[in-house]
């Protein structure tokens, strides 16, 4: 959230490139003379469709009013096990998807 | 010519400094004040009164990761606010000033007011009640009843990932926080508390400064006390007139001041007029001259005063200009870094993130309005996290930093997850009921369609109201408790329950208060039968036959107990139907 409101975001924020009027304060302090274009944002695109896809889940679960009866008709047949095991996968598909973001971000690194 | 005789006083009066705090410490408050003043522990420049601030400056480790620590410590139930608050109260800031102190000298100010209150709200005890210990109700982990469900595994998982992710933000925090703070932040720090240092220094290199300046008096005085009695020793009355003005001559060399210089000649004088013996004209010659040369070393004096404090405020302006200049480098250092990542990597648009959040808000008002019913508002907030979340993948693809968005859209999946909780608790009935029979106010059970809850507690009670009910129950695990309402009401209890391993019991009342327990199938007139599926059924009848009220009451527990309290009468008169 303070990222978006900290400080002026809709002026420089939209310009990928350098503002003339500031090229000449980055000459100054010894900054490199091309600065590298913005990279695609691998990070943002994998979780952004993660979210979502659990947002559509959420939705499917939801879909209708007869769907409670579903939930609830869940609820009972959890266990411990069943449990522990829905965690444990949690967990797991959340390292995954991190590790994804940064196996990608180190091959755009490299490349 | 005159300061060599200025210095050596000097030294006398450094050691008067700390005789006035020695004497302050001579009642027991103060000696606890200066005990914690001693620790070692200095309050800070904090956000609330400093003393995470001062023990990270006392540990030297980042204040971030302190706060997070006590925050932490303080959800697992230990009283942090509370000691939080006493910490503010006793230990001294910068300038050495303890609120409690204060208070207790009469000396009021509007951050005491901020410790009482913060010490009221660290007596109430949230902690244990948001994570973990006291989240689990005690008979969820006792083994009789079922072992851990499925609910006390779900809240320790969920108590152990609130407290993981929380510790993973605090020490990301404190190392992000930590490395563009090592160039920037704890110089400017280092410089400031040097530039505090620099005029002592200073003041300690030319034999001057602020606490030479404010020692004037003092010096001089003592000056005066040293060169006193040599004085008063030699100007005794026994002393001849002709040795004085030699020694008056001497005068100008001590550092007196001028009205204590101009009583000497004085009371000499007197002496010489105790002694019967007016002062002789070349004595007069003696003192003008002396005057003189005093007047002269007065105006020496003076200049040299002006020019020690003219340097020290020129150190002090010096030390401002610097502490100033480094700010300023600082901040020019960091909007650059800022203008940087502004242009390398570019924040998603205001203006986009505004049509985001437009598009979510309506699609997910929409979406709830169109069906309405209890999972409406999950749905709706699904819609709009799925519109988040689309926005997210847009961002990256278009090269823009998502970090709002990403925000938004877990926020909004963790509002949809509770909406979607909620009507599936209030159905499933988890917590503590109560359920009337023969009361036509409450929805009607049937065999197709019975009470349901899974967890929690139940009490049934059955009316006497001449209007007959059936209630039709099933349940997981927990207790259940089936009673006569008023307790000694003549009701009739027709009582049927199918259980795996509940523990069934009678509770028998004698009418006197007392009670006396007994399993429900030892009690005469109860029969147990064997089920196909391997669960026991009990049917028992409670209460008088001929009574006016007859309810049916039909039973069906996984797990946990099931007691049925029986009036005495009804002991005595219960029998198979």
């Amino acid at each position: 959230m303070n990222e978006f409101d900290t400080d002026t975001d809709t002026d420089t924020g939209m310009i990928p490139a350098p503002p003339a009027a500031e090229a000449p304060v980055a000459e100054e302090t010894a900054a490199p003379a091309s600065t590298p274009r913005p990279r695609v944002r691998w990070a943002g695109i994998v979780w952004g469709i993660v979210l979502a896809a659990v947002a559509a889940t959420g939705m499917v679960l939801t879909g209708s009013p007869d769907r409670l009866d579903d939930l609830v008709a869940i609820v009972p047949r959890l266990s411990a096990t069943t449990v522990v095991a829905g965690i444990l996968m949690t967990l797991g598909a959340l390292a995954l998807i991190s590790g994804l973001v940064g196996l990608l971000r180190r091959a755009q690194r490299t490349r | 010519m005159t300061t060599p005789h200025l210095d050596p006083p000097r030294p006398a009066t450094a050691p008067e400094e700390p005789a006035p705090t020695a004497a302050r410490g001579a009642n027991a408050g103060d000696r606890f004040f200066s005990w914690t003043a001693g620790l070692g522990l200095v309050r800070g420049d904090g956000w609330i009164g400093g003393v995470a601030a001062g023990i990270a400056a006392r540990l030297r480790i980042d204040p971030l990761i302190v706060r997070g620590i006590l925050v932490v410590v303080g959800l697992f139930g230990f009283p942090v606010v509370f000691l939080y608050a006493l910490a503010w109260a006793v230990l001294p800031d910068l300038d050495g000033r303890m609120p409690l102190q204060d208070a207790l000298r009469r000396h009021f100010e509007p951050a005491q007011v901020g410790i009482l209150g913060l010490m009221l709200v660290g007596l109430i005890p949230l902690g244990p009640g948001l994570v973990l210990v006291g989240g689990i109700p005690q008979g969820m982990l006792t083994p009789g009843l079922g072992g851990w469900s499925a609910l006390s595994a779900l809240l320790v998982g969920a108590g152990l990932v609130i407290a993981a992710v929380l510790l993973f933000i605090i020490l990301r925090a404190a190392r992000h926080s930590a490395r563009p703070a090592d160039p920037g932040v704890p110089r400017t720090q280092r410089t400031a508390s040097a530039a505090d240092e620099a005029p002592d220094v200073s003041a300690a290199a030319t034999g001057s400064g602020p606490a030479a300046a404010a020692d004037a008096q003092g010096t001089d005085a003592a000056g005066f006390a040293a060169s006193a009695p040599a004085f008063s020793a030699e100007f005794s009355p026994g002393l001849s007139p002709e040795d004085a003005p030699r020694d008056a001559r001497v005068l100008p060399q001590s550092p007196s001041e001028p009205s204590e210089t101009h009583t000497l000649p004085r009371s000499l004088s007197e002496a010489g007029t105790a002694e019967s013996k007016r002062p002789h004209p070349t004595e007069d010659d003696a003192y003008a001259a002396w005057r003189e040369q005093h007047a002269a070393w007065k105006v020496q004096d003076d200049a040299w005063r002006r020019q020690q404090q003219d340097a020290d405020r020129a150190v002090r302006e010096q030390a401002r200009r610097e502490r100033q200049e480094r700010a300023a480098a600082f901040a020019a250092e960091a909007a650059e870094r800022r203008r940087l990542r502004r242009v390398t990597k570019p924040r998603t648009p205001l203006s986009a993130v505004a049509v985001v959040i437009g598009v979510a808000l309506i699609a997910g008002t929409a979406t709830a309005l169109w069906q309405r019913d209890v999972l409406a508002p999950a749905r709706g907030l699904f819609v709009a996290a799925l519109v988040f979340g689309l926005s997210m993948v847009a961002a990256g693809a278009l090269r823009r930093r998502s970090g709002f968005l990403a925000f938004a859209t877990v926020a909004t999946l963790l509002a949809a997850g509770t909406a979607a909780t909620v009507p599936v608790v209030q159905t499933l009935h988890l917590g503590t009921y109560w359920l009337a029979v023969g009361d036509s106010s409450q929805p009607p059970t049937s065999a197709s369609d019975p009470f349901v809850q899974q967890w929690g507690d139940l009490t049934i009670t059955a009316l006497d109201d001449g209007v007959d009910g059936t209630v039709y129950v099933k349940k997981g695990s927990g207790s259940t408790q089936i009673m006569p309402g008023p307790l000694d009401a003549s009701v009739r209890m027709d009582i049927d329950i199918i259980t795996r391993d509940a523990a069934v019991d009678s509770v028998d009342l004698d009418g006197r208060g007392a009670y006396g327990y007994s399993r429900l199938d030892d009690v005469d007139g109860v029969a147990t039968s064997r089920l196909a599926d391997g669960r026991t059924r009990f049917t028992a009848a409670v209460g008088p036959a001929d009574a006016r009220t007859h309810h049916r009451i039909v039973i069906e527990q996984d797990s946990g107990f099931i007691s049925v309290m029986r009036p005495a009468s009804a002991s005595s008169t219960g029998g198979s139907r």
